[in-house]
């Protein structure tokens, strides 16, 4: 019977690592002694132990039959439509595509690993079928570009963070700011060239950036009151409209600086102005009522 | 614990006479007699989930070999000694109640994992218990909407002394050994909460979110579990030196781990939470009850490390403090006045199940579970009786974990040695029960461990 070096507790005979701190245990098959009883028997190597959880796997496999089976109904019916029907009047193609691509969603669910990343992902990837399908029914490809362009964004924004493993917040925000331009340069590309991309909505997008920046550096590490954190998505909001006024006007060479966008930028400043009272006056009011300012 | 010295603790014993006794227990509904659940265990359905099991084990391993067939036989008759254990569950427009329930019995081989979610309907043929076997073991999870560990025990104890009888044993005498043609005392299926309720319209106190660890890896629906034997005559010897009860010490040092790894994870102090602990405390010496249904309440004691880091001495005084203050009539009768006006509440009691469940999981969360960083439940030494005691080698009590509380501990003692079960969802990490463990062999306890993790044994 050994003793952990690290824990320093007594281990079971036969253990060869201790369960608390993972150390190997390197002493002599005398010292570490023969395997007794465990306290509990081995789980299965399949993992298939019979307990409760069978059950929920099989009311699944419940759900996952009854929805095979809705869908193969459906599409035998539409099947049998189209032959009956003349062919010039309905077609089951697209019925019977959007059958089997809206069953997809449902056993997306049910077959794989209830996860956020692996449930998006497959819902992304179902959805630019079913769209480009959709799209495709007529021979040609056309609005579904930008449909494809912003469920991209999507995915690039708001899955892809939370699939990293390292630095998640690092790289998470990076992952997002370029889905972000690949989204609006693909948008302008598929007008035709690159027209509004560069003079407009990169410096527009860089000062909204900037502003988020500014703001998760004010807020960083605080509790934030709600009224507060409103208040200032609300300010950077102004702030990137605003600008997208300004860059607008400088694409076209207009000589005014600003032009429906002068109230916007008096509601932020307005907003800006509040914000640096009420903080003001929470520190002055905390200062003499000795009081955390938390 | 003698009355005076109990009476010194609490104030005074009270006794059933000294209050309401105005809600029928039972009542048919055609031919069916429908049981309503106890005050402490309307909450338990409704916030039933994959990972809040709320099911408790409880085992005795023997130096006699244990058979399925002839455990079965004990079963059965121990089952005509404790009717209000045959019941089903069932969900009503209103509420979730009980009913008699008298299907076939049955005694499953041991599994890997205790404390498993347990399907109310084919779980166990419809009961809301469980009992397991092995070769020298007997074991019973639990469905906590049954009863509480008090309950639990004398139930395991009234079954283990009919499998030693049927053995061809001799048991002594025991109070907490119920024999199979003894007749069934009149308290025994009463819900004890609403006997001593009082109408006091007391407020509803909403403490402060715990720190809880969160810093995991994996997590699975399978309990994982870290279990230490020690020896009790050990830790008394450091809670006579710290003036306080084995509970109390425990509880101290639980909340000494949480402090340590509350340190090592969060960055700064500032954002530092209060460290709390919930110790359900059975109150059935203190009201005199004899009910074998839950009749358990929570104390919480806890620290904020925000003011300052806490020596083990001073997290021994807050602890002995809280336990003490709370532990007497008119704050037990507090808690049992908030929880039962709850119930009664018109609002709460009208609304249809499908509504007060969503209200009871935010109830739940918000004035339970994110309260308190962690739950210590101490059942204490089991006194067994002769023929019993020469048998019985060891005792184990299982809680299961929950979401928000990935680690629960529990503790029992038998034979002047103490089971000390951390069970979790965590597949790989085990930082707080090391933090606890460790304190306790830097104090000269000897501790050894198992457990049920990956594949640690040679030949495994």
């Amino acid at each position: 019977m050994a003793y952990c070096v690290r824990c320093g507790v007594k281990l079971e005979p036969g253990s060869v690592e201790c369960p608390l701190c993972q150390t190997q245990v390197i002493a002599s098959a005398e010292i570490i002694g023969q395997r007794g009883t465990p306290l509990f028997p081995p789980a299965p190597s399949n993992g298939k132990d019979k307990d409760e959880h069978l059950r929920v796997d099989k009311r699944r496999r419940g759900f996952i039959e009854l929805t095979a089976a809705f869908m193969g109904i459906a599409i035998v019916t539409l099947a049998i439509a189209g032959f009956a029907i003349d062919g010039n009047t309905f077609s089951p193609v697209l019925p019977i595509g959007c059958v089997f691509l809206g069953g997809c969603y449902v056993l997306a669910v049910l077959l794989g690993k209830p996860e956020y990343t692996r449930i998006a992902s497959i819902y992304v990837i179902i959805t630019i079928i079913l769209l480009v399908f959709i799209d495709f029914f007529d021979r040609q490809l056309g609005w579904s570009y930008y449909c494809v362009a912003s469920i991209g964004l999507f995915w690039g924004a708001l899955v892809l963070p939370f699939m990293l493993k390292r630095r998640k917040v690092l790289y998470g925000t990076l992952a997002a700011i370029v889905s972000c331009v690949l989204f609006l340069f693909i948008i302008d590309t598929l007008d035709g060239g690159i027209a509004w991309f560069l003079p407009i909505a990169l410096p527009t997008f860089l000062t909204v950036l900037v502003g988020l920046l500014v703001y998760s550096i004010r807020f960083r590490k605080k509790e934030v009151q709600v009224g507060e954190s409103v208040l200032g998505i609300v300010l950077i909001a102004c702030i990137g409209v605003g600008s997208g006024d300004f860059y607008t006007l400088r694409f076209f060479g207009d000589e005014r600086w600003l032009s429906w966008s002068t109230n916007v930028w008096i509601a932020a400043a307005c907003v800006l102005v509040f914000l640096v009272a009420s903080h003001s006056i929470r520190k002055v009011r905390f200062y003499f009522s000795n009081k955390i300012s938390h | 614990m003698s009355r005076r010295r109990l009476e010194a603790l609490c104030g005074s014993v009270a006794h059933k006479r000294d209050f309401t006794y105005d809600i029928p227990m039972r009542f048919t509904w055609g031919a069916e007699e429908i049981i309503p659940l106890d005050n402490a265990a309307i909450i338990y359905p409704p916030t039933l989930a994959r990972y809040n099991s709320h099911m408790f084990r409880l085992s005795m391993d023997l130096t006699i070999p244990v058979e399925g067939s002839r455990l079965l036989v004990a079963l059965e008759r121990v089952m005509t000694r404790f009717p209000y254990f045959s019941v089903s569950l069932h969900q009503g427009f209103f509420w979730y109640y009980l009913t008699n329930h008298h299907k076939k019995l049955s005694v499953y081989p041991e599994h890997a994992y205790p404390c498993a979610f347990l399907d109310r309907h084919h779980g166990a043929n419809g009961y809301l218990f469980k009992v397991f076997w092995r070769e020298d073991r007997i074991a019973v999870e639990i469905f906590h909407a049954l009863c509480d560990g008090t309950g639990g025990l004398v139930f395991l104890k009234s079954l283990v002394a009919e499998y030693l009888r049927l053995s061809g044993i001799e048991i002594g005498e025991d109070p907490q050994i119920f024999r199979p043609g003894t007749p069934v005392g009149r308290g025994e299926s009463d819900d004890s909460f609403q006997h001593f309720y009082k109408p006091l319209g007391s407020v509803m106190n909403r403490e402060p979110a715990a720190f809880h660890y969160a810093r995991f890896e994996e997590i699975s629906d399978r309990v994982q579990v870290i279990s230490a034997q020690v020896g009790i005559a050990d830790v008394k010897r450091l809670g006579t030196q710290y003036d306080c009860t084995i509970t109390e010490y425990l509880v101290a040092e639980l909340i000494d781990a949480f402090q340590r790894v509350q340190e090592q994870t969060v960055g700064s102090r500032k954002h530092y939470k209060p460290i709390s602990i919930s110790v359900p405390v059975n109150i059935r010496r203190v009201f005199d009850s004899d009910s074998m249904r839950n009749f358990t309440l929570f104390v919480t004691p806890r620290i904020n490390p925000r003011l300052g880091y806490y020596e083990f001495e001073e997290i021994v005084q807050q602890v002995k403090f809280q336990i003490r203050g709370s532990v007497n009539i008119k704050s037990l009768s507090q808690q049992i006045s908030r929880n039962v006006a709850g119930e009664r509440n018109p609002l709460l009691r009208f609304a249809p199940n499908i509504l007060k469940g969503p209200v009871m999981k935010i109830l739940s969360d918000s004035y339970g579970d994110k309260t308190y960083s962690t739950t210590i439940s101490n059942i204490g030494e089991v006194k067994l009786p002769s023929g019993m005691r020469e048998v019985v080698k060891r005792a184990d009590f299982y809680l299961s974990p929950s979401k928000s509380n990935k680690v629960s501990c529990s503790v029992v003692g038998v034979n002047g040695m103490m089971s000390i079960n951390f069970t979790n969802f965590l597949v790989k990490q085990t930082v707080i029960e090391r933090e606890f463990l460790t304190a306790l062999v830097a104090k000269g306890i000897p501790v050894r461990i198992a457990d049920n993790r990956n594949p640690h044994v040679s030949g495994r």
